[in-house]
């Protein structure tokens, strides 16, 4: 039997870390390295393919780190290599700071057909405040390449609750992003994590502020964007397909390191593999993978993830998938849950979902899930 | 060992000034424990001592020392250092004929150190001054001494400087213990009177009692009777302290040591009843037998009602080792099964608390402390009521009495204005004020024992910059005007929080215990209004506004195993908290009501 599935690559390397980011990345890189990596990765995507059967990969994310920072030329041999045919949607992350109008064409070539570019902020008093790497002016030089470049898709990530934050710094973000032709928009508020460096100078996260989520809500609708996930825009059939296949829990695979993948088996039993958030021992492992950790999920486990990333679904989780999977509704599985919460959940015939308040308490809604399910 | 070479001795001093670690260095110095054996500070044995640099329980150690050619055996007494405990540091200092007064030679001397100086007085104990810690460079040994003259009333040139950290001059202390503490006093009287000075509980062999002899001896096989409690032992063994136990198999005339005699309940065996022969018993007990109960009561609830089994357990396990400790059924319908204890004071309940948390691993929740009424109802019929649960309807009473003591506050006067005032809000009345020389005064105040346990001590100690000294006695029962006051959280009342106060601080108090709860209890999906009501009457309020953002921004497939994480975690903080209602309650605001609002 043979399967379809995402594929996420991480390139764990960037030129600077931002104060704010405590994903795994190493700064210290040259070429080699990076041509080293490549390989392996190359290797692990193969050996991953071969074991879960993989016929084709129909969704591919290259995220970091800062895939930017790939050389070129590296970047076309590396595509090459892996042997892609019949990608709908192939996705690259960059900086803009740093990307040049080379890489892009390496992209397009290589048949990539979106760009996502984390921008975070225009206003340089903020990026300096969250100590986000780059000045402004060439984050602007680096978009306007990007919109330059002609790629089907274009997607911006922002962040939103930024300390001495205003509405009108959120709102001029968006308007700003907007202007470069984009069909898809994120928006993360700050999430300040222990041991980094912005949580070490004392930052805290913002105070719930309803009027500035419904203002910069608005913002974005106006600009003919529409809200498919907590944290996601779109305009019409824009939507991330890679990202969609995480909030329906639907197969994909990790590669690199701390990258993850969840796989269905032909028994409906959820395997998950996970890889070390070490760069070292992510090279130096056998071409057997070793390094992987593989967990099988329980059935109630798998429930439980399939409500807390259907949940951020603006139009919820997809009932059909939902039965194929566990044989029953979303919501015969959380009965008092469901008798507790109520007020928040809606369901037809085709989708199980929250309301906005339901979406804004989707933590404590989960908390509740996660007890009544015990697993 | 001849009596003339037998030396009682105890060490007295405020917190922190060294007295365990002294005592660790004489044992050292007198080999009396094996160094791979020594774990800093022995006689503080329980974690909780040491963490917090008090004794507890006391403890009992002999030395043996060489002076010219001559062998002492040296008892030290430890005592335990706390105002809840004073009637066991006044047994276990007439249990000696010296005592070691430790004065910090940075802090200088200080009021508990006082305080402790007259019950040793009271008792004619001969006095050594200790100055310690002369190593600091904040040492200040010549003010030191100045005081020890002007503040105590103690001969300067006797005091023994040392260094109980370094482990200097100690040789000098162990010294001045056999040439100025006299031997024990010999009686032509061989009757056996001895005083039994604290006991502790063994799982092997069952109750250990600590005794003085007095006059007579105690060897095994003899047949005891213990005056108090009424009954009679044999004893299967008798020694002395040396850390462990060592058999001698009898105890003479001026010894202090340990007898076992099968007994099985620690509340079998009195601090401070005299011991005497069944054959030859003394006519009269030995003096200031008290007996010790419980002034402060709350009921211990587990957090999690299957918990409930290991409560009972360990509650068990504690009373073997704590006689003062006095408990039974009880059941709340917002915490379900529980006990309702008595306790010596404050102190001790917290340390009760910190046991149950830290050696048995159980999370508690402990109710608002309350003091023992008398209520006398319409009809003429009287009960007493401890716990706010059972306090009758108030269209019932006819009037109710509430404990009064007697508080002796010793401080220097420049924090006399202060203090008076506190003992003025805390509805006292001035009985004296005595000028006990230039600088320092005592004062005697007749206070309700409630006003006590609610923040006074620590009142006290703040506004005093922790100068003043507090001893008190309960007195007696007098009228007063008390009320229940219930607290609502979301409209309903929780029984566990519910308060008995005197009318003129209801107010007060039900506005503090609603601000604590506001900060304590998590905001849910709702609004919840928190109440402090008189029956029907709300007298304070406090409201929680809904919260309406408890979401992850940012959740992808690389992200699903630590998200789920963050969520187990966010579980158990929730299982941790009480239901009532639709409310979850943290341990922690339980404990609003215990705590005041800070300054």
């Amino acid at each position: 039997m043979s399967k379809v599935a995402g594929l996420y690559i991480h390139i764990p390397f960037c030129r600077v870390k931002c104060d704010y980011c405590s994903f795994y990345s190493v700064t210290k890189f040259d070429t080699h390295l990076i041509d080293l990596y490549l390989a392996k990765v190359v290797d692990q995507v193969f050996f991953l393919k071969d074991k879960y059967q993989i016929s084709l990969f129909d969704t591919v994310f290259i995220g970091g780190g800062t895939p930017s920072l790939i050389p070129p030329a590296s970047l076309a041999l590396f595509i090459d290599r892996l042997n892609l045919s019949g990608v709908k949607e192939f996705t690259v992350e960059v900086n803009p700071e740093s990307v040049t109008s080379e890489f892009l064409a390496s992209c397009g070539d290589s048949g990539v057909n979106r760009i996502s570019a984390g921008v975070q902020t225009f206003s340089q008093k903020h990026r300096d405040i969250i100590g986000r790497v780059g000045q402004e002016e060439k984050v602007l030089a680096g978009l306007d390449l990007i919109a330059g470049a002609g790629f089907k898709h274009f997607s911006i990530d922002l962040i939103s609750h930024l300390p001495q934050d205003s509405i009108s710094r959120i709102s001029g973000d968006i308007k700003s992003a907007a202007g470069y032709g984009i069909d898809h928009m994120s928006i993360y508020s700050l999430s300040v994590e222990d041991g980094t460096p912005l949580s070490d100078r004392g930052a805290t996260e913002a105070d719930e502020d309803l009027a500035y989520d419904q203002a910069f809500g608005e913002v974005v609708e106006s600009c003919g964007l529409s809200k498919y996930e907590i944290s996601n825009y779109a305009k019409a059939d824009c939507q991330s397909l890679h990202n969609l296949k995480y909030w329906d829990m639907e197969d994909f695979v990790g590669v690199g390191p701390v990258a993850s993948g969840t796989i269905c088996d032909s028994q409906n039993r959820f395997v998950r593999h996970e890889n070390p958030a070490d760069l070292s021992k992510y090279l130096l492992q056998s071409s057997k993978f070793e390094q992987i950790v593989y967990s099988k999920l329980s059935r109630n486990e798998a429930i439980f993830e399939n409500f807390m990333m259907g949940l951020r679904l603006i139009r919820g989780i997809d009932n059909l998938l939902f039965v194929k999977k566990f044989q029953a509704l979303p919501l015969s599985f959380i009965p008092k849950t469901y008798d507790r919460f109520s007020e928040f959940f809606l369901v037809d015939s085709e989708f199980t979902s929250l309301t906005p308040a339901g979406r804004n308490i989707l933590n404590t809604i989960l908390v509740d899930i996660l007890d009544e399910l015990e697993f | 060992m001849k009596q003339e070479n037998i030396r009682n001795f105890c060490i007295i001093a405020h917190i922190d000034h060294g007295k365990s670690t002294l005592a660790d260095r004489m044992i050292e110095m007198t080999n009396s424990v094996d160094l791979r054996d020594m774990k800093n500070q022995l006689l503080d044995s329980m974690d909780i001592e040491r963490e917090r640099g008090i004794t507890i329980k006391s403890q009992a150690v002999s030395m043996t020392y060489s002076y010219k050619g001559e062998e002492f055996l040296l008892n030290l007494v430890d005592t335990p250092g706390h105002v809840d405990f004073s009637y066991e540091v006044s047994r276990a200092i007439s249990s000696c004929e010296g005592a070691l007064l430790l004065v910090d030679a940075a802090q200088g001397v200080e009021a508990q150190t006082l305080a402790n100086l007259y019950l040793a007085l009271e008792h004619d104990l001969t006095i050594i001054p200790v100055i310690n810690k002369i190593d600091l460079p904040s040492a200040d040994i010549e003010g030191v001494k100045k005081q020890i003259d002007h503040d105590l009333g103690l001969d300067p040139d006797t005091a023994v400087c040392v260094s109980a950290k370094a482990g200097t001059n100690i040789d000098q202390i162990l010294e001045a213990i056999v040439t100025s503490i006299p031997a024990p006093t010999t009686t032509e009287d061989d009757t056996l009177k001895a005083l039994i000075f604290d006991s502790h509980y063994d799982p092997y062999r069952g109750v250990i009692v600590h005794v003085r002899i007095f006059s007579g001896s105690i060897k095994e096989g003899d047949k005891l009777f213990f005056f108090h409690q009424n009954s009679t032992y044999k004893v299967e063994e008798a020694g002395k302290f040396k850390i462990k136990l060592s058999r001698t198999g009898s105890l003479v005339d001026g010894e202090v040591g340990y007898i076992i005699c099968g007994i099985k309940n620690i509340s079998d065996v009195r601090v401070g009843d005299t011991v005497t022969s069944v054959s030859s018993p003394c006519s009269k007990p030995l003096k200031g037998f008290k007996e010790v109960k419980p002034v402060v009561y709350s009921s211990i609830y587990p957090v999690d009602t299957n918990d409930y089994n290991e409560l009972v357990n360990s509650l068990e396990k504690l009373k073997l080792n704590d006689a003062s400790l006095v408990y039974e059924k009880d059941s709340s319908a917002a915490l379900g099964f529980g006990f309702r204890c008595g306790f010596l004071g404050l102190l001790h309940l917290e340390v009760i608390q910190q046991r149950l948390e830290r050696e048995f691993d159980l999370s508690v929740i402990f109710t608002s402390p309350s003091v023992q009424y008398k209520v006398a109802l319409k009809g003429g019929s009287e009960i007493f009521v401890e716990n706010p649960a059972h306090y009758p309807d108030p269209s019932s009473i006819e009037t109710v009495f509430e404990p009064y003591i007697k508080a002796n506050i010793i401080t220097p006067d420049d924090f006399l204005g202060p203090i008076m005032n506190l003992c003025l809000e805390k509805r006292g009345v001035q009985i004296h004020m005595n000028y006990l020389d230039t600088k320092r005064v005592e004062l005697v105040y007749e206070i309700p024992l409630a006003e006590v346990l609610y923040d006074f001590y620590d009142t006290l100690k703040s506004i005093s910059r922790g100068y003043a000294s507090f001893d008190y006695e309960v007195i007696d029962l007098r009228e007063t005007n008390l009320v229940k006051v219930d607290i609502l959280v979301n409209g309903e009342a929780v029984d566990a929080l519910s308060l008995l106060v005197h009318k003129q601080n209801a107010e007060y108090r039900a506005r503090v215990v609603c601000k604590k709860l506001r900060e304590e209890i998590p905001r849910h999906q709702f609004k919840i209004p928190i109440q402090g009501s008189i029956g029907t009457k709300v007298i304070a309020r406090e409201t929680i506004s809904a919260m309406r953002k408890d979401v992850t921004a940012k959740c992808y497939g690389g992200d699903i195993s630590r998200k789920k994480k963050l969520l187990q975690k966010q579980k158990e903080g929730k299982k941790r908290m009480k239901l009532v209602g639709n409310v979850e309650l943290p341990q922690n605001a339980f404990l609003a009501v215990l705590k005041s609002e800070e300054k």
